[in-house]
């Protein structure tokens, strides 16, 4: 099993290798006479250009997406008839990996639904399409769209990549719980200790195997927020920005909410994933837990108990809080493949899937909240509460926040690995919580200085 | 390749038409052979060739490698504390559970040789975990049941045991793959099954007449005769063992923690590779399993002739 698993991913080293020669003489030869017009130019005449088309799209997600995603696309066949797109949908796991195998193979997918975390990774290496002559052409409009995520999909002052939807990081919680045990629910100005102290309370209120707050000492962008509030970056050119005493602070945290019984188990925190269905709250074992507010949804469909009522409060401040660690971020990214070979009908999707109103009412705010102010504003009608809650999660948010960070530095996937490592090191008490921040410091910045 | 020495050199002796249907033969064995020949090509000998140059490179994958010399090799030992502690945790791993795995698949496999009745049934159900033992499913399946509130804390909760998250806690993660990896006795136990077979039973006949008991029997008949059997099996096991990926992978997943307990050598080799964007390295790791694996073998067939016995003599 295993030899042939390396076998084939050799196989596909080599073949890719093989292959390479042949694909890369395609060129962009091919986006001709059919994308010589306006994107939403009338759907009857788009078959204007006679060659047919097929581009790929990959994306990840969770099962309502994979729905939604491909009625849009349908729409998008519909309106241009010598265009097809076929989809390549797969969840979070393993994503990546596939990814950065394809484009080894220089056969990635035409279509790229991108990550905050990954896009400086892909840009800087040439993977990804320049869109500027795109926007340049009215091909793809982003006149309409926040400054702020324009920012954040260039690289190197290249757009790289058009943001899908906004984002804020928060505190999911159950508002049904706080009621039963008459604790109040937290407000838009708590603290970290705020948090600590209602976390204890709930999980002693509660009895054995209920737990007020999820164990997030693991959680690198999570850190980040409170790195923000001390007026730090988590990396600063190239490297880490962080300091040992923002380390501290954090890991001091969770160390004594852990002891105060407020916070997870250790084991239950090592077994947990990023799967909404394996946390706490949609157990009904836990009160409390990070979220993104795109993922509100999600939690909801996951919830053991359909009756609870979800709630969402920022990220808790800082004591001596310098600036607000809360920000906007892009919750994903489309991108363009940079050797495909219709650049132009690629940013033509890319347009139909952000801007055009049929498609965007379709995919709603599942990718996050949209950037084109039009279609906010046109989507307000038909929301559902929770998206209404999630809405004006993000009005506040957006009102008390900063700017977010540039994208992260290559190696951050690894780094990202050994500060979970690093955080269960410490919940185990295998090492000094200080030596284990001087390893993962050390670590870290060895990383960063190879990955250049 | 396959074309026989004496062909071309003894031409000239054969006469004419002799030569041509040996040519046309050559031709068509070539010919049957293409698909593999193919297959040895793109798929073995040209990814290894590539692998090897690679881990003299530093390689991204979405860039084109650079010329690193021995730079991943000379990190690997030097730098990295992981690549130590994958090292630490995969021969712990081998060291533990092949020759459990052994013991018990040969316990099994004599407890069959009694001609039981149903003996196919049986041999089918205790060979069923080794086909389905690597895939995901079962991993994920096991995963569950091993967990903090999983079925076995359950079963152990009933008659009064409280016991600790298996597969969330350190000191007992790995142990769990080790398990796993038992359970999966089924290959193991089928050779054995098939060597057991092969003992003449007058061996046994005249031994208890001679007044052997049971254990005198099992060390002095069944243990030699059946020894180059052990041997196959495991060579086989430790060779398997060394690269065991996927149960680490799903019971971490992915992350070969709880604080890297079960950080797999293959595991922490594929993430180098395909998640932290170090193809170089994963490949200069790659070859220094094949070497380990190679020099594991090797003495595992030195020492093979102290200990393994065959009844002609080895000839």
């Amino acid at each position: 099993m295993n030899s042939r698993k390396r076998k084939a991913a050799l196989g596909l080293i080599a073949s890719a290798l093989v292959f390479s020669g042949c694909a890369s003489g395609g060129g962009t030869t091919a986006s001709g006479g059919a994308a010589e017009k306006k994107p939403d130019a009338a759907a009857a005449s788009s078959g204007g250009g006679d060659k047919k088309i097929e581009l790929r799209m990959t994306w990840w997600g969770s099962q309502t997406r994979h729905d939604l995603t491909t009625k849009a696309l349908k729409l998008f066949e519909q309106k241009h008839p010598n265009i097809t797109i076929k989809a390549e949908y797969s969840g979070w796991d393993g994503y990546f990996d596939k990814l950065s195998t394809q484009v080894a193979g220089s056969n990635a997918p035409d279509l790229i639904q991108m990550d905050y975390a990954f896009l400086t990774e892909y840009a800087k290496r040439g993977a990804l399409l320049d869109l500027g002559p795109y926007v340049q052409s009215k091909d793809l409009r982003t006149e309409d769209h926040d400054k702020s995520m324009i920012k954040a999909g260039s690289v190197d002052n290249k757009l790289y990549a058009i943001t899908m939807g906004v984002n804020a990081p928060g505190i999911i919680y159950n508002a049904s719980v706080f009621k039963e045990l008459g604790i109040e629910e937290p407000k838009e100005n708590w603290t970290w200790n705020d948090l600590a102290d209602i976390a204890t309370k709930i999980s002693k209120a509660k009895g054995k195997g209920y737990y007020g707050m999820v164990d997030g000492s693991g959680t690198t962008n999570i850190f980040e927020i409170m790195v923000r509030q001390n007026d730090r970056t988590l990396f600063k050119d190239g490297k880490l920005g962080a300091t040992k005493e923002d380390f501290q602070q954090w890991f001091k945290l969770w160390d004594d909410l852990r002891k105060s019984g407020g916070a997870t188990t250790p084991e239950m925190t090592a077994t947990m994933t990023n799967a909404q269905e394996t946390r706490p709250i949609a157990l009904g074992t836990g009160a409390m837990d990070f979220t993104w507010s795109n993922q509100m949804l999600a939690f909801k469909n996951a919830m053991k108990n359909k009756n609870d009522e979800l709630k969402i409060q920022v990220i808790p401040h800082g004591a001596g809080e310098k600036k607000s660690g809360e920000y906007l971020k892009p919750s994903q990214f489309i991108s363009g493949y940079a050797k495909t070979a219709h650049p132009k009908e690629v940013a033509m999707v890319i347009d139909f899937l952000i801007n055009d109103p049929e498609a965007t009412a379709i995919l709603g705010a599942e990718r996050g909240v949209p950037v084109n102010s039009k279609i906010r504003d046109q989507l307000k009608s038909s929301l559902s509460d929770l998206d209404k809650m999630v809405f004006g999660f993000i009005d506040t948010v957006s009102k008390n926040s900063s700017d977010i960070d540039p994208p992260y530095p290559q190696g951050y996937a690894e780094i990202d690995k050994n500060f979970k490592s690093s955080s269960e090191q410490i919940a185990f008490g295998q090492g000094k919580m200080d030596a284990v921040i001087d390893q993962f410091m050390t670590g870290s910045s060895q990383i960063l200085s190879k990955a250049k | 390749m396959s074309a026989q020495p004496g062909t071309v050199a003894g031409a000239q002796a054969v006469p004419a038409k002799k030569t041509k249907v040996r040519h046309k033969q050559n031709g068509a064995a070539l010919f049957f052979l293409t698909p593999w020949l193919i297959g040895l090509v793109c798929l073995t000998l040209g990814p290894m060739a590539a692998s090897l140059y690679f881990s003299f490179t530093d390689y991204s994958i979405l860039s084109s490698p650079r010329w690193a010399g021995f730079a991943n090799y000379v990190t690997m030992f030097t730098e990295d504390k992981l690549f130590l502690v994958s090292m630490k945790v995969t021969f712990l791993y081998v060291f533990v559970s092949v020759p459990l795995k052994l013991i018990f698949a040969l316990a099994v496999a004599m407890l069959l040789d009694k001609g039981i009745r149903g003996l196919g049934f049986y041999r089918t159900i205790y060979y069923i975990p080794s086909l389905l033992g690597g895939s995901v499913a079962i991993s994920m399946l096991w995963r569950k049941m091993l967990g903090g509130d999983g079925l076995v804390n359950h079963a152990l909760a009933f008659i009064g045991i409280e016991a600790p998250d298996w597969v969330g806690n350190p000191k007992y993660a790995l142990y769990s793959l080790v398990l796993l990896s038992v359970w999966q006795f089924g290959s193991s136990m089928i050779i054995f099954l098939a060597g057991l077979k092969q003992i003449p039973a007058d061996y046994y006949e005249a031994s208890s007449v001679d007044g052997a008991g049971k254990a005198r029997q099992f060390f002095n008949i069944t243990l030699p005769i059946l020894s180059p059997v052990i041997f196959f099996n495991l060579v086989m096991q430790i060779i398997t063992s060394f690269q065991s990926f996927t149960q680490s992978f799903i019971i971490s997943n992915g992350t070969g923690g709880p604080v890297n307990s079960t950080l797999m050598y293959s595991l922490y080799l594929y993430k180098k590779g395909f998640a932290f964007f170090q193809m170089g390295y994963a490949s200069a790791m790659a070859w220094v399993l094949v070497i380990l694996i190679g020099l594991f073998t090797l003495l595992v067939f030195r020492t093979s002739k102290s200990w393994v016995h065959y009844e002609d003599g080895g000839k």
